[in-house]
C-alpha cells in the first residue's frame, strides 16, 4: 500500500492543481508540487531495505498485474528521482517566475516525475513500457511549452526520437513475452526460453530502445537539444534522472539473459567508453553553458553504460551508485546555469566570468558537483568511479578499462575549465550587474551540494541495499570477485 | 568500541585539523580564525609528537579501524609506524609554524574564512594520506590535499593566471592519479584487499594472484600516482605555476608536504615491489629522480622570480630522493636508502619551507616577484637575509648544515658496489646537480639581497619566529640522525658522511658558489645572457626545455583540434543525418497524401494491386 500511496499521491495532486489550480501564485504551487513529491519521498524511506512488492490486479484477462517493486537496484533510484523532483519544484519558484500556465507547468512536472518514479518501481513489462512512454508525454510538453528559443523544434525531435526508442524497446518486450509466456520480471528469467537468433534480435532491440533514451553516443543527437532548450528545471530533471533510467533498465533487463547478453558485453563497454570521450570532446567545444552539460550527460551516461556493460558485481554497483551521483551532481550544475539565466540573462559562457566573487555559495556548490562527477572524493561520484572501473577489471577487459580510466581525464578537464570560464577571473559586466539569486534557488544548489558530499562520506546508506540486490540481479552466490 | 589512547591518538590526528577546518567556517571575525587555527596547528603537532614515544618503543605500527565500506565486506585501517610518523610530523609541525606566520601574512585579506578552511583541511589530508593503510583510503586523502592544493594556487582567483595554474596542476597530478588508481584497483581485484600491511605481510603471495602480464606494471602504474604528486618528470610541469597562489601555501603544500606524497608513497611500497624483485621498477624510480633533479636545476639557473628558483629546486631535491628511494630497492641492505631519502625529506621539508617563507617577507616588501626588480634586502630585513643563508647553505649540503648530512648520505650509497654502473651514473649527475644548486642559490641571494642598500624594513615577530625556528631547526637537525635511525629500528652501522664527504661538500660548494659570487654577488664577471651559447641555452632553460609549449601544443593543443575537428564533421554529419531523415520523411508523407485522392478508382487500384501482391506471395508458398 505504501508503494502504491506514494505514485497516487503526486498524480493526484498534480490532477488536483492542473484542474483547480489556475490563478494560484506561482509560489503556493511549487509548495504544493515539492511537498506532494516530499511526501512519497518519506514514504519510500519508510521501506528503506525492506524488498517491498505490492501487487494489484490489472489487465487480468491477460495476466498483467500492476505492480510496484522497491529493491536495492530501483530505491536509490527512486530516491534520486524523488529528491530531485522536490528540489526541482522549489527551484521552479524562483525560475519560473513570471511565466505563463504555471498550473499547468507545475502538473506535468509532477507528473514526469510520478511516470519516472512509476518505471523505476515497475515489476511487469508491460506496466514498465507504459511508464516508459507516459514520462514521454508531460517532458515533451514541458520542452515544447515553457523551453527556450527553439523549444518547439528541439520537442518535436525528442518525442521522434524516443519514441523511436520505445518502439525497440515494446518489440524486444513483445519477443521476451513470446518465448517466456510472462510479463512478470520475477518470473521470466526462468520462463525464458528462446533459439539463439531470437534472443539476438531482443538484445538488439532493447539495447537500441535503452541506448537512445541515455543519449549514448551515437544516438545522442536529441539529447543536447532538448536538454538545451528545455526549462531549466526541467533539464535538471531530464539530464539528471531521466535519461539514467535507461541505465537503470539495462541493468533490470541484463538480470533476464545474463548468459545470451555475456559477449555483448565488450561492444557495450566500448559504447560506454567512445560516449565518454565524444560527450567529453563536445562539451569543451561548447560556449552555451547548458549545451556543455548535456553534452557532459551524454558523457556521464557512458560511464553508466560502461558500468553496466560490465555485467559484473562492481560495475552494477558503480553504474547504480553513478546513477544517484550523477543525478545529485548534474541537477545542481543545471541549476547554476539556470542562475546564469535568470540573474544575468545569458548562457554564453564567454560573458560570464568571475562570478565565485558574486556569489560564493553558488561558486563553492558548483565546485562540489565538478569534483563529484569527475569522480573525485570525498565526492558520491568517487564511489562510483572507483567501483565502475573496479567492474570494468573484473570483466577481463583490462586494456579497455586502463583506456577508459585514462580518457576519464576529459571529465575534470572540461569541468574544471567550465569552473575557470564562469567563476574565476575579473568580473565581468553581465556578472557586475547580476543580483543574488532567489532563496529557493540558493537553497535548492546548496541542498544538492551537501548530498553530493554526504553520499560520498558515508556510502553505506546506499551500498546496504545495493548490494543483496545486484547479487541477486547477477544470481552471485558465493564470493564476489 | 573501546579505543585505547594509541588508536585515539591516531584517529585525531587527523580528525582534529579537518573537524577544525570545517568548524571555523562558522568564526566571523579574522581575528578569531587567526587565534583557532594557530590553536589547532600547535595541538594537531602536539598529537602527532606524542606518537612517537608509542612508536619508539612498538615493535610494530599501531593499527586503527576505520567505518567505511563495510557495505561491501571491505575492511579499511590506518597504520601508522615510524616512517608515516616522520611524514606526518613534519606535516603538521611545518603546519603549526606556518599558521602562526599567516597570522601576519594574511593580515591584509578581507577574509580569510577559505583561507584557514583549505590549509587546516590540508593538513588533516595530508596525515590521513600517511596515516592510511587501506590504499582506496590513502588515494581518497590523495585527492583531497589534490583539491586542497587546487583551491589554494588559485586562492586569487580574480586573476585569471592564477585560476589557470591551479585547474593546470589538478588536471597534471590528476593524469598521474588515474594510474594510481587503476594499479589500486588491478591489486584489489585480484589480492582482495587495499591493506598495504596485509600485502605485506604476505610475502611475494600477493603477486601470484596476479595475472603475470600485469603484474609487471602494477609498480609503475602506483609509481604514475607518485611521479605526478611529486611533480617528477614528465609531470613536473605544474610545480613552477603552482606559485601562483600565496607563500605560505607555496612553503607548505609545494615544497614541503603535498610534493612529498609521492615520496611517501614509493617508501610505503618498497617492501611490496623488493618482495617481487622488480628491479626495472626501481632502476626507473632512481633514473627518473635523477633526471628530474638534474633538470630542474638547469631550470633553476635561469628563472628570474624568486619562487620559480624556490620551486625548480624543490623538483630538483625531491628527485634527490626518488633516486634514494631507488637504489634503496636496488641494493641489499634497503635500510640505508631508505634513511636517506628520509632524512633528505626531512631535512629539505625544513629548508624548503624556510626559504619559501623569507620570499613570502621579501615578496611582500617589494610587491614584485622579479628578483631582477629586487636587490639590498640584506640591509631592509637582516633577519630575513641571515635565515635565507641558513636555508641556501642547507641547501647546497654544507656542513654541518642539515642539508650536508642528508644530501652527502644520499651521494654515498650510490657508490655502493651493488648498484654497479647505474650508481656510479646517479653519482656523477647527483654532483653534478649539486653544483648547479649551489650557483642557483647564491645566484638568488645575490639578486635579491645584494645590490644598493635599502631603507630597513620593521618585521613583526609572527613573521620573524617562525623563521629563526626554522633556521635553528634546520642547523640542528642533524644532531638528531642518530635518534632517528635507531627510531625507525634498523639495524647496522649507521651511515655517517666522514671527513670525505666533507671535502666533498666543500669543493662542490667552492665550484658552484665561486661562480654566482663572483657574478652576482661581487659583480666582478660578466656574464651577457642575452646572445651567442649563453644566450640560446638561456632561453632553453628560461622556456623550460620547452616541455611545457610541447604539452600545450601537442596535448591541449591536439584534444582541442580533436575535439574541433568532431564537432565540423561527426556532430554535425549526425545532425545533418536527422535534417535528411525529417526531409525524406516528409517527402514520403507528401508522395503518400499523393495517393489519398479521394477518387474511388485510385483506391481501388491500390486495393486490387494489394490483393494481387498477396496473391502472388500465397502461390508462392510465403504464408
Amino acid at each position: 500500500m505504501i508503494l502504491l500511496l506514494s505514485i497516487l499521491i503526486p498524480v493526484l495532486v498534480g490532477l488536483g492543481i492542473y484542474l483547480f489550480g489556475k490563478g494560484m501564485s506561482n509560489r503556493l504551487l511549487g509548495a504544493i508540487s515539492a511537498v506532494s513529491l516530499l511526501i512519497p519521498l518519506a514514504l519510500l524511506m519508510l521501506v528503506y531495505s525492506t524488498d517491498t512488492l505490492e501487487t494489484y490486479a490489472w489487465i487480468t484477462p491477460l495476466g498483467i498485474n500492476f505492480s510496484l517493486y522497491a529493491d536495492g537496484l530501483s530505491w536509490p533510484i527512486a530516491l534520486a528521482i524523488l529528491l530531485l523532483g522536490t528540489l526541482a519544484s522549489i527551484y521552479s519558484i524562483g525560475y519560473m517566475k513570471g511565466e505563463h500556465a504555471l498550473h499547468s507547468y507545475y502538473a506535468n512536472l509532477i507528473f514526469f516525475v510520478a511516470a519516472m518514479y512509476g518505471l523505476v518501481l515497475a515489476a511487469d513489462l508491460i506496466e514498465f513500457y507504459v511508464f516508459w512512454e507516459l514520462m514521454l508525454i508531460p517532458s515533451y510538453l514541458l520542452i515544447s511549452f515553457w523551453g527556450h528559443e527553439n523549444a518547439k523544434g528541439a520537442g518535436y525531435k525528442y518525442i521522434i526520437y524516443t519514441h523511436f526508442g520505445a518502439i525497440f524497446l515494446l518489440i524486444s518486450i513483445f519477443m521476451l513475452w513470446l518465448y517466456s509466456g510472462t510479463t512478470n520480471m520475477f518470473d521470466i528469467t526462468a520462463m525464458l526460453h528462446a533459439p539463439a537468433w531470437a534472443f539476438q534480435l531482443i538484445i538488439v532491440f532493447m539495447l537500441l530502445g535503452f541506448l537512445i533514451k541515455m543519449g549514448v553516443f551515437p544516438l545522442h543527437t536529441w539529447l543536447p537539444d532538448a536538454h538545451a532548450n528545455a526549462p531549466t528545471p526541467i533539464s535538471v530533471l531530464l539530464s539528471g534522472v531521466m535519461v539514467s533510467t535507461g541505465g537503470y533498465a539495462l541493468m533490470r533487463f541484463a538480470g533476464f539473459m545474463l548468459p545470451q547478453l555475456q559477449q555483448y558485453a565488450p561492444i557495450m563497454m566500448l559504447l560506454g567508453t567512445v560516449s565518454i570521450i565524444y560527450g567529453g570532446l563536445m562539451a569543451l567545444m561548447q560556449t552555451d553553458v547548458k549545451r556543455m552539460f548535456a553534452y557532459s550527460s551524454v558523457s556521464q551516461m557512458g560511464y553508466i553504460m560502461f558500468g553496466a556493460g560490465t555485467l559484473t558485481y562492481f560495475g552494477f554497483l558503480g553504474a547504480n551508485y553513478h546513477i544517484f551521483a550523477h543525478a545529485l551532481g548534474k541537477g545542481l550544475l543545471f541549476m547554476v546555469a539556470g542562475v546564469m539565466i535568470t540573474q544575468m540573462g545569458t548562457r554564453d559562457m564567454r560573458k560570464i566570468s568571475g562570478l565565485a566573487k558574486k556569489m560564493p555559495v553558488v561558486a563553492t556548490s558548483a565546485l562540489i558537483a565538478v569534483f563529484s562527477l569527475a569522480g573525485t572524493p570525498p565526492m558520491a561520484g568517487f564511489i562510483s568511479e572507483w567501483t565502475l572501473f573496479a567492474g570494468g577489471i573484473q570483466s577481463g577487459n583490462f586494456l579497455l578499462t586502463a583506456v577508459t580510466l585514462v580518457l576519464s581525464l576529459i571529465t575534470a578537464s572540461y569541468m574544471l575549465w567550465f569552473i575557470r570560464r564562469v567563476f574565476f577571473g575579473p568580473m565581468s559586466e553581465a556578472v557586475e550587474n547580476a543580483k543574488v539569486p532567489p532563496a529557493s534557488m540558493r537553497y535548492a544548489i546548496a541542498t544538492l551540494a551537501v548530498l553530493s558530499i554526504l553520499f560520498g562520506l558515508f556510502p553505506g546508506f546506499l551500498l546496504d541495499v545495493l548490494v543483496p540486490a545486484v547479487m541477486h540481479i547477477l544470481g552471485i552466490v558465493g564470493g564476489v570477485f | 568500541m573501546a579505543v585505547n589512547t594509541n588508536e585515539m591518538l591516531v584517529y585525531l590526528a587527523i580528525g582534529i585539523p579537518i573537524l577544525a577546518a570545517v568548524m571555523s567556517l562558522a568564526l566571523k571575525s579574522n581575528r578569531a580564525r587567526n587565534i583557532f587555527a594557530v590553536i589547532i596547528g600547535l595541538i594537531t603537532a602536539a598529537d602527532v609528537l606524542a606518537l612517537y614515544p608509542r612508536l619508539a618503543s612498538a615493535e610494530h605500527g599501531i593499527t586503527v579501524s576505520v567505518p567505511w565500506l563495510e557495505s561491501l565486506g571491505i575492511t579499511t585501517n590506518l597504520y601508522v609506524d615510524q616512517i608515516s610518523f616522520i611524514f606526518a610530523f613534519v606535516a603538521t609541525f611545518l603546519g603549526f609554524l606556518i599558521l602562526l606566520f599567516s597570522v601576519e601574512y594574511m593580515s591584509h585579506e578581507k577574509s580569510t574564512r577559505r583561507y584557514y578552511f583549505l590549509m587546516m583541511l590540508f593538513i588533516g589530508g595530508m596525515v590521513g594520506v600517511v596515516f592510511s593503510d587501506s590504499l582506496l583510503l590513502m588515494y581518497v586523502f590523495w585527492e583531497i590535499i589534490g583539491i586542497c592544493s587546487y583551491s589554494l594556487i588559485g586562492y586569487w582567483y580574480e586573476d585569471r593566471d592564477n585560476a589557470e595554474a591551479g585547474m593546470k596542476s589538478f588536471i597534471v597530478t590528476r593524469s598521474g592519479d588515474v594510474g594510481l588508481l587503476l594499479g589500486i584497483l588491478v591489486i584489489f581485484f585480484y589480492t582482495h584487499t587495499f591493506s598495504i600491511q596485509s600485502l605485506i605481510a604476505q610475502g611475494n603471495h600477493w603477486a601470484v594472484l596476479i595475472p603475470a602480464a600485469l603484474l609487471a606494471y602494477v609498480p609503475f602504474m602506483l609509481l604514475t600516482g607518485a611521479i605526478g604528486k611529486s611533480a617528477l618528470f614528465p609531470f613536473h610541469v605544474w610545480l613552477p605555476d603552482a606559485m601562483a597562489g600565496p607563500t605560505t601555501v607555496s612553503a607548505l603544500i609545494h615544497a614541503a608536504t603535498l610534493v612529498n606524497a609521492g615520496v611517501y608513497m614509493v617508501a610505503r611500497t618498497m617492501p611490496l615491489f623488493v618482495s617481487i624483485n622488480a628491479a626495472d621498477y626501481f632502476t626507473a624510480v632512481a633514473i627518473i629522480g635523477a633526471f628530474t633533479a638534474f633538470m630542474a636545476a638547469t631550470m633553476a639557473l635561469s628563472a628570474i622570480e624568486l619562487k620559480k628558483v624556490l620551486a625548480y629546486s624543490t623538483l630538483s631535491q625531491i628527485g634527490y630522493m626518488f633516486m634514494a628511494l631507488g637504489a634503496a630497492g636496488l641494493m641489499a641492505n634497503h635500510d640505508v636508502g631508505l634513511f636517506a631519502a628520509m632524512s633528505h625529506l626531512m631535512s629539505h621539508a625544513l629548508f624548503k619551507a624556510l626559504l619559501f617563507l623569507d620570499a613570502g617577507v621579501i615578496l611582500h616588501i617589494f610587491e614584485t616577484k622579479y628578483m631582477t626588480k629586487m636587490g639590498g634586502m640584506r640591509w631592509a630585513v637582516p633577519v630575513v637575509f641571515w635565515t635565507f643563508i641558513v636555508g641556501a647553505l642547507s641547501l647546497s649540503g654544507v656542513p654541518p648544515f642539515s642539508g650536508f648530512f642528508s644530501k652527502e648520505s644520499i651521494l654515498e650509497i650510490m657508490l655502493q658496489a651493488d648498484l654497479g654502473n647505474l650508481g656510479l651514473a646517479l653519482y656523477i649527475v647527483g654532483t653534478g646537480t649539486a653544483i648547479l644548486t649551489v650557483f642557483y642559490i647564491f645566484r638568488a641571494i645575490g639578486m635579491t639581497f645584494y645590490g644598493p642598500a635599502r631603507e630597513k624594513v620593521k618585521v613583526s615577530y609572527f613573521l620573524s619566529v617562525p623563521l629563526i625556528i626554522l633556521a635553528a631547526v634546520s642547523l640542528l637537525i642533524c644532531l638528531l640522525c642518530p635518534v632517528f635511525w635507531s627510531f625507525f629500528g634498523f639495524e647496522g652501522a649507521r651511515p655517517h658522511p666522514g671527513m670525505t664527504s666533507v671535502y666533498i661538500s666543500l669543493g662542490i660548494f667552492a665550484v658552484g658558489g665561486l661562480p654566482a659570487f663572483m657574478i652576482y654577488i661581487a659583480g666582478d664577471w660578466k656574464i651577457n645572457t642575452g646572445r651567442g651559447v649563453a644566450g640560446v641555452l638561456n632561453k632553453f632553460l628560461f622556456n623550460r626545455w620547452y616541455i611545457n609549449k610541447a604539452y600545450y601544443v601537442i596535448i591541449v593543443g591536439g584534444i582541442l583540434g580533436l575535439a574541433r575537428g568532431l564537432q565540423f564533421s561527426l556532430e554535425w554529419g549526425l545532425n545533418g543525418f536527422n535534417r535528411g531523415i525529417n526531409y525524406f520523411s516528409n517527402l514520403a508523407a507528401e508522395g503518400m497524401s499523393m495517393a489519398q485522392t479521394g477518387r474511388i478508382s485510385t483506391y481501388l487500384y491500390f486495393a486490387i494491386g494489394g490483393l494481387m501482391i498477396f496473391l502472388i506471395f500465397f502461390r508462392m508458398g510465403v504464408f
